[in-house]
């Protein structure tokens, strides 16, 4: 990887080993990461057990495109707009599971724009769904007994006009 | 072999992150998903209660109704209309919600529902954790309580269609405040310089309160009291301001209308104005702020116009002794509505180009009736002389 610039480069390590370089000014969107650079705790490689290769890559990628900067006021816009088609674009993961890997990841690395962007895919697939459907579409095993879950509903009924 | 449960097993906050996203009737159906799901979505600290976004019948609706043939009561909301469903769902929400609440909205045209929402407020003004508060009751008129004064901890407040008839004497809110937006609220001259002032730390301030909304004796809002409110402002970093608040009556006021404020806005980066027609009097007003804001970076100005010009009986050329010595030393934008090619209008875009040295950007949106004129007035305005090498000045018809 050749660096244009003259920013500091951090290494990250995966949970499978793989080792990661970015600018320390791409990753310091990530709170985490900014509280161990900033504790002295960067001079070596970053170990992320959490995050696994695959998934660190897509972060670095989503992170790498919100560190650009426009040049000018008139190329905001474009880059505003830009950047929303990338967004829309990088939650639609082809499996399911990697959007869910990536809202853990958002959450352990503290990337606040990056979890509400993942938060808001997850909440749009469940939205319309009926309960049965959610059940079914995440695995949750319903431990209530017809009764119980009767009246829990009884509770709640408001929500289920 | 069944799939893991990833919903489930993600951190609690970010459950609650998400319940948050979906509207409410379909965060508190995941009540019935299992046993660990019942309470959850009873924790979430942002309820958003929204007309349009409300739904009054639900995917799981046909699906209860088999289960209530046999478990249920026979069911009296289902006849409710959606205004009335939509305050008994808020109330049901507060009954079970359970934990810190730091976002609450309540967005919709009320009708019969004013005590009601009077009981909700009320309730809320007691949680203490409340941080934004948004009330949008359209052009309803909605009668505050007085415990809107008691949410002491708000950082975020956004009244639309409300009225406050308070005298005003201890009442204010929360000193923490820092954004405030006033939307078609009728409110008298001392309250809203009183709520101003009791909040020391607004930086973002809407104020789109028409005129006839003020209640005085003698009409709405003097300069004077103006020149008050922008006093109480001394951190303000954004501002929006309808000049359809001013007192449309009061005319000799040249005498009156001093140069600059007396404590300038130092702060102030981000001006937007609307409804200018661009008379005498909002140009004084007009040169008064512009001529106090010494940082300003953001200037937006929304012309109020059908398309026709209103002359005024000035003479334009003694309109420039409005801003004698201005100087927009960081004015790097500005954006004009509704742009009509009258002199005075052209005048102003003139004066702006030839006192902004660092000036980017001159965004001009033509009014709908004189889009056939987008050339033109590009045209006009390209021969004018700039203070700034870098100008770009882009004449946009927005209809198109």
């Amino acid at each position: 990887m050749s660096s244009s610039s003259s920013s500091k480069m951090i290494e990250l390590r995966s949970s499978d080993g793989e080792t990661f370089h970015v600018e320390e000014t791409v990753v310091l969107q990530s709170e985490t990461i900014k509280q161990m650079i900033d504790d002295d705790c960067a001079n070596a490689a970053i170990p992320l057990p959490n995050v696994t290769s695959m998934t660190l890559a897509k972060v670095i990628e989503y992170i790498k495109k919100h560190a650009e900067k426009p040049k000018d006021d008139d190329d905001k816009k474009v880059a505003e707009e830009d950047l929303k088609k990338f967004d829309a674009e990088f939650v639609k993961v082809d499996q399911e599971s990697m959007l869910f890997d990536l809202v853990r990841a958002a959450n352990y690395l503290n990337i606040k724009s990056l979890l509400d962007l993942t938060c808001q895919a997850v909440a749009d697939s469940i939205k319309d769904l009926s309960v049965e459907e959610v059940r079914k579409k995440f695995n949750i095993q319903n431990d209530f007994t017809p009764e119980e879950e009767a009246k829990v509903r009884k509770e709640n009924a408001w929500a289920f006009d | 072999m069944r799939g893991e449960d990833r919903l489930s097993n993600l951190p609690l906050s970010v459950i609650e992150t998400i319940l948050c996203l979906v509207p409410i009737q379909e965060a508190g159906r995941t009540s019935i998903l299992s046993k660990e799901w019942r309470y959850r979505w009873t924790k979430i600290p942002k309820l958003l209660f929204e007309e349009k976004t409300f739904q009054l019948s639900t995917v799981d609706g046909a699906e209860s109704s088999i289960l209530e043939q046999k478990h249920l009561e026979p069911n009296e909301r289902k006849k409710m209309d959606t205004k009335s469903k939509l305050i008994y769902v808020v109330g049901q929400v507060l009954l079970m919600h359970d934990g810190p609440i730091h976002e609450f909205t309540l967005s919709f045209l009320i009708s019969n529902q004013r005590v009601k929402i009077d009981h909700i407020l009320t309730h809320l003004s007691r949680k203490t954790s409340i941080k934004k508060l948004k009330l949008d009751f359209a052009y309803a008129g909605y009668m505050l309580p007085s415990s809107i004064f008691s949410f002491h901890q708000l950082t975020d407040l956004c009244l639309i269609g409300c009225r406050f008839d308070h005298q005003p004497t201890i009442y204010g809110f929360g000193s923490l405040i820092t954004s405030l937006n006033l939307r078609d609220v009728s409110i008298s001259a001392s309250t809203l310089r009183q709520i101003l002032s009791s909040c020391p730390l607004l930086k973002t301030v809407f104020m789109n309160i028409p005129g006839s909304y003020i209640s005085r004796s003698n009409g709405s809002l003097t300069f004077t009291e103006l020149f008050e409110l922008f006093e109480c402002l001394p951190v303000i970093e954004t501002l929006y301001l309808s000049l359809d608040l001013i007192d449309v009556f009061e005319d000799r006021v040249e005498g009156r209308v001093p140069k600059e404020l007396p404590t300038p806005l130092f702060h102030l980066k981000y001006l937007s104005i609307c409804y200018v027609f661009f008379t005498h009097k909002e140009e004084l007003i007009l040169a008064l702020l512009i001529n106090s804001s010494p940082n300003l970076e953001k200037l937006e100005v929304g012309i109020f116009d059908d398309g026709l010009v209103y002359e005024s009986s000035m003479e334009s050329s003694s309109r420039v002794n409005c801003y004698p010595g201005i100087m927009l030393e960081h004015l790097n934008e500005l954006e004009i509505n509704d742009f009509v090619n009258h002199k005075t209008r052209l005048d102003f875009v003139k004066l702006i180009l030839a006192r902004s040295p660092v000036l980017k950007t001159v965004r001009i949106f033509p009014h709908c009736n004189y889009r056939d004129k987008t050339l033109q007035i590009s045209e006009i305005l390209s021969g004018y002389s700039r203070a700034s090498p870098e100008v770009q000045i882009i004449v946009e018809d927005p209809w198109s």
